[in-house]
């Protein structure tokens, strides 16, 4: 795996070393375990690595848990997309009538703790998942998430509102009144 | 409610679940990555068993002394019935001449991971990998079954195997039985790179 990158900051090279070091097996694992290919995930990792050089201001803290979870979401993406693209599938979502999503009371976030958040959210496909993490945890525009993801932006809106819809089931499942 | 406040509670609603599952999923990944290989400078070759240390690892030592010193007795009485046990002692802690290797790989290394060493030692088939990190990972090879108590290891299913496995500071291992013939595989940091090769030797 060679990459060439060229920086602007000699932090930005550090901060990039580091998150290299230290998560590159950890992101050849998660591409792994879709693609079970060890070229393809060498590939996958480096192109997780540029969309990752090309987006280090969106990273504060290299060690917070929450830029791992950012490094996973985006060679999750980075796999599952080189799956789409060697099965030939087509990747666009069709359209469909968008609305909000939902209504939900405010107490109840309050009320879920963290394996049922971590359930819940992981109820999401992959690909609905990083859109949701992207939009709401980073607050990347609809333009940012295409760009990081290789899509486009109706793909974003699209899965943004099948995210949505899928959390309204699974919090009506646990009992909850939401309304999509 | 209004349209507005709709919005701004669902965004806001959304916003909190996003951002904790964001760290609770970051926190869960950071242990994951903790008990993956890491990228270390030049390492000495080693023995499964006997170089994976004998502190943190008890538990796992003990089975494999156990059953490396029942080996070692078995040959050793094959060969020299009546030999004192201060002898076998001895036998046991000096170097034999490398050999060949009696049992072959039966599976096709994985692409990117390398053989760079095998001899045969006693009853074993012992081989040195590279894994494309160049992480070292000693395979070890022996005809029988995977007996004793197993309890120590946690269990996991590779392709409808058994596979136990135990990883911790500076050691990793995980042992499993194929074919009649039982693979133990170590390395000196976390169980990912010995999945991986578990996966093509299971197969």
């Amino acid at each position: 795996m060679i990459l060439l990158l060229t920086f602007s900051a000699e932090s930005d090279k550090e901060k990039f070393d580091f998150l290299y070091a230290r998560y590159k097996r950890l992101l050849f694992s998660k591409a792994y375990g879709i693609l079970h290919d060890h070229a393809l995930c060498e590939d996958a990792v480096s192109e997780a690595y540029l969309r990752i050089f090309r987006n280090l201001h969106k990273i504060a803290d290299c060690s917070a848990p929450q830029t791992v979870s950012f490094l996973v979401t985006i060679v999750k993406n980075v796999a599952l997309g080189m799956v789409v693209k060697y099965n030939r599938e087509l990747p666009a979502e069709p359209d469909e009538q968008l609305a909000d999503a939902f209504r939900i009371e405010e107490t109840v976030i309050g009320e879920l703790g963290e394996a049922r958040i971590l359930a819940l959210v992981d109820g999401l496909k992959e690909e609905y998942r990083a859109v949701f993490l992207l939009k709401y945890a980073r607050g990347c525009s609809h333009k940012e998430i295409a760009d990081l993801l290789q899509t486009t932006e109706n793909n974003v809106t699209v899965r943004l509102h099948r995210a949505k819809k899928r959390l309204a089931e699974l919090l009506r499942e646990e009992g909850y009144d939401v309304y999509a | 409610m209004s349209t507005h406040n709709q919005t701004n509670n669902e965004t806001a609603f959304l916003t909190v679940l996003a951002r904790r599952y964001e760290t609770a999923d970051g926190e869960r990944l950071i242990r994951e990555a903790a008990s993956l290989p890491v990228q270390a400078g030049p390492k000495r070759k080693r023995r499964p068993g006997f170089a994976i240390g004998f502190g943190s690892l008890a538990a796992a030592c003990l089975i494999l002394l156990v059953v490396g010193l029942m080996r070692g007795q078995r040959n050793l009485s094959a060969a020299e019935p009546d030999a004192p046990r201060e002898t076998a002692a001895v036998a046991a802690t000096t170097p034999k001449p490398a050999s060949a290797p009696a049992i072959p790989l039966r599976f096709t290394m994985p692409q990117g991971y390398a053989v760079t060493g095998a001899e045969q030692d006693r009853g074993e088939s012992v081989y040195h990998i590279l894994d494309p990190y160049r992480e070292q990972i000693v395979l070890t090879l022996r005809e029988g079954a995977l007996t004793g108590d197993m309890s120590a290891f946690p269990k996991r299913e590779i392709n409808g195997f058994t596979v136990y496995g135990r990883a911790g500071e500076g050691y990793a291992m995980l042992l499993f039985e194929k074919d009649g013939v039982v693979y133990v595989l170590t390395c000196q940091s976390g169980t990912g790179t010995l999945e991986l090769l578990s996966e093509t030797i299971l197969n």
